[in-house]
């Protein structure tokens, strides 16, 4: 089994909770508090590589760091991105700021870590807001209190698109209300982690086999120390 | 000097010849040296020439003595200086207000009638003390002044108008030459006879504005004074028609597109427009030399720079200013009332300063923290600037040296403060346990090392890595029960990891993190 570290940023109130509830636990709270802190969760999936090694299913599982949007606890994410194997920048696409903030998390990344072994997934949140669905008059009626309903897309998709390509970031838009390509963003995670390692892991595999440790198989992922007092930002 | 018109420098009286200034002074001011006038405290003195020479008014000249303040051997002491008065330091009263004085305290003579009050005109020399000798009516420290500003006027405002003659003439020329000379341009132009013609009807209008001086009688060059020769031609400015050399060096004379000249002194009344008439592309020239340049020019340009507005460093640096009279208003203010607080603490220990008082100190020091904060953030900018010349580079690096050394000089005591109010409030406490909060209190307010929005952040900062502290913790608790024990070991390493954070940032902020 592998082992990820996997961080969410973002805005408050762009749904990064909702979106790692959707991908833990599989639901969706209309009305979820926002995070205070920063939440752990893990989740494990299993991914196919198909490298003709034998085609075996590996299991990666993710530690999940949800960090808090709001702007007090800002001063908690170096601790979690540091050391992150993954991260997800998260936007509201009805919300133009968002995408601004997304930009300026994506530099503070990009400074701060570096991009070699980081992988930056920006996902658009939301969309069940702006889709064209069939019968879609009846909803506003169903919720009429409810602001959400009426809102508009405010960042197109080229738009954001276009800005990951620049930044050379994965890019998607989802849903967490409806579960909308959010399976699919953990299993490209973990099939471009698993690429990127693969000879690592593979080179251990066999040191390990070889040396006559048939039973079980451990991997540790070789992660530098957390409490290393003399890494910059401790 | 006018020895016809001399003053007394007393009075300044007015008088005709030093003969009648002499008389004045021995009679009215009583500098008279066969007359022994002044009078002495000297007891020795007293007794002697003046008691033998005028025996029948002594009775009458004795001066009043009832005010006298009587000495006491070993007790009395000089009023100036404090020191017990002996033999050796001397002891004599003022003769004015009587007090005792050692003898070097007693330097100033004034005038007095004999019951011992101030009278510059009939009375006599006595040593009096300088707080008498100053208090006299009619004293100033300064001496008689005159105002002479009125005769300054009238000696430069003739200077003025001279120049401002000499100016009008000269912009006269210039447009007429400017215009005849355009004219002349517009009608040869592209004829046959434009080579022929040109120069010599040129030459003949240069010189109907302005006579050309002789070439035979000038050697040296009116500006640079360099002796003419072959290789340094005679010249003549069209303007005011002195010979000038043409060294490019000194920059004495140089020949001038019409098209800039109209353009820089655009003000005068010329018959033609640089833009409209398109003289951008008359390829005319007049020489100037550099007197008659600066006369013109040199005003119209700066009078342009000034109406310009400020750009880059300029601007930065006006504002800098702004922010440095706010400062120098603001720091006696707040030194003052500091100082006031701890006279009132020290005189008073089991007296709390006030929380009133105590709240204005911590504003009025805000305001001043942000201002030295603003004030060195303008500093980075202008700094930042990039500098178009080398005196603008210049200039940054004096301004940087500059406002580095001001906020040094002024920030460290605003820093210190506390240093100062330190031992006392330690000294308080051994008085009286009570009044420890408030001096607690006073030295919050002064915080060591950070400013008021630094402890903020860190307090925020801190808070909110307790509330994660917590929050990991019952997420541990969590998960034992549940028996996940491998996510229990990366909660743990966070946890330690947060805890290390929450020790940096406590002792990052010492004493002023939440007791």
């Amino acid at each position: 089994m592998l082992q990820f570290k996997l961080v969410l940023l973002g805005d408050s109130s762009v749904g990064k909770s909702s979106i790692v509830h959707r991908f833990v636990k599989d639901t969706f709270d209309e009305l979820r508090e926002s995070t205070i802190g920063a939440a752990f969760l893990s989740q494990s999936i299993t991914i196919h590589p198909n490298d003709g090694n034998g085609a075996k299913d590996v299991v990666i599982k993710f530690e999940i760091w949800d960090t808090a949007g709001q702007e007090r606890y800002k001063s908690l994410a170096p601790m979690y991105y540091r050391n992150a194997n993954a991260a997800l920048v998260v936007y509201d696409i009805t919300q133009e700021d968002s995408l601004q903030k997304a930009r300026n998390w994506v530099d503070e990344l990009k400074n701060k870590v570096g991009d070699d072994d980081l992988v930056i997934y920006l996902l658009g949140n939301k969309v069940d807001l702006c889709q064209d669905m069939p019968g879609s008059e009846t909803i506003p009626e169903l919720n009429e209190g409810e602001d959400d309903e009426q809102k508009v897309r405010a960042i197109s998709t080229e738009e954001a698109k276009q800005y990951a390509q620049e930044q050379g970031l994965l890019f998607r838009e989802v849903s967490a209300k409806t579960g909308d390509g959010i399976k699919e963003i953990f299993q490209e995670i973990g099939e471009k982690l698993y690429d990127s390692k693969k000879d690592e892991i593979l080179s251990k595999q066999n040191r390990q086999i070889n040396g006559g440790n048939n039973g079980q198989v451990d991997i540790h992922l070789q992660r530098p120390s957390t409490n290393d007092p003399t890494s910059c930002c401790s | 000097m006018d020895l016809e018109n001399v003053s007394c420098p007393i009075c300044l009286k007015k008088f005709d010849n030093l003969q009648a200034l002499n008389a004045h002074l021995d009679v009215e001011h009583g500098f008279n040296d066969n007359e022994d006038s002044l009078g002495s405290n000297d007891s020795r003195l007293a007794n002697g020439k003046p008691k033998k020479a005028d025996p029948n008014d002594n009775k009458v000249q004795k001066l009043k003595r009832s005010h006298w303040e009587r000495l006491q051997k070993g007790k009395s002491r000089c009023h100036a200086c404090g020191r017990t008065l002996s033999n050796d330091i001397g002891a004599t009263n003022c003769r004015k207000c009587g007090k005792l004085y050692c003898r070097r305290h007693l330097p100033n003579m004034i005038k007095l009638d004999l019951s011992a009050q101030y009278d510059p005109k009939h009375g006599k020399w006595y040593n009096s003390c300088h707080d008498c000798f100053v208090k006299r009516p009619g004293y100033n420290d300064y001496g008689e002044a005159i105002d002479l500003t009125r005769e300054f006027f009238k000696v430069r405002s003739i200077k003025k108008e001279d120049k401002n003659l000499r100016l009008l003439q000269l912009e006269n020329r210039f447009v007429r030459l400017v215009n005849g000379l355009i004219s002349i341009y517009k009608k040869y132009n592209g004829s046959i006879i434009y080579n022929l013609k040109m120069n010599s009807e040129m030459s003949k209008l240069e010189r109907t504005v302005t006579p050309w001086r002789e070439d035979r009688s000038v050697l040296l060059c009116n500006v640079c004074s360099e002796p003419f020769g072959l290789l340094l031609r005679k010249h003549h400015c069209r303007l005011c028609g002195m010979i000038v050399c043409d060294d490019a060096n000194m920059n004495c004379s140089n020949r001038i597109n019409i098209a800039c000249l109209v353009s820089a002194a655009s003000d005068l009344p010329f018959e033609y427009d640089a833009q409209k008439d398109g003289l951008l592309d008359v390829p005319l020239s007049i020489r100037l030399c550099s007197h008659c340049i600066s006369m013109i020019f040199v005003g119209r340009k700066f009078s342009k720079d000034v109406e310009m507005p400020l750009s880059g460093i300029f601007a930065k640096y006006e504002s800098m200013q702004n922010i440095f009279k706010v400062i120098d208003s603001l720091l006696p203010v707040f030194e003052d009332s500091l100082n006031k607080l701890k006279v009132e603490t020290t005189n008073d220990p089991k007296k709390a300063p006030d929380a009133k008082s105590l709240n204005e100190l911590a504003r009025v020091r805000n305001k001043l923290l942000g201002s030295f904060n603003l004030y060195s953030t303008l500093t980075r900018q202008l700094i930042s600037v990039e500098p178009r010349n080398q005196i603008e580079k210049q200039l940054q690096n004096s301004i940087k040296i500059a406002s580095a050394a001001y906020i040094n000089e002024k920030i460290l005591p605003l820093k210190s403060l506390p240093a100062i109010l330190n031992p006392e409030s330690q000294k308080t406490n051994n008085n009286g346990r009570k009044d420890e909060p408030e001096v607690k209190k006073l030295s919050q307010l002064m915080i060591e090392n950070l400013t008021i929005k630094e402890v903020k952040e860190l307090r925020q900062e801190l808070m909110v890595l307790k509330e994660q502290c917590y929050l990991i913790e019952s997420t541990i608790q969590d998960y034992k029960k549940q028996r996940r024990l491998e996510e229990i070991v990366t909660l743990n390493k966070n946890l330690e990891e947060l805890r290390s954070r929450i020790h940096a940032v406590q002792s990052k902020l010492g004493d002023n993190g939440f007791n």
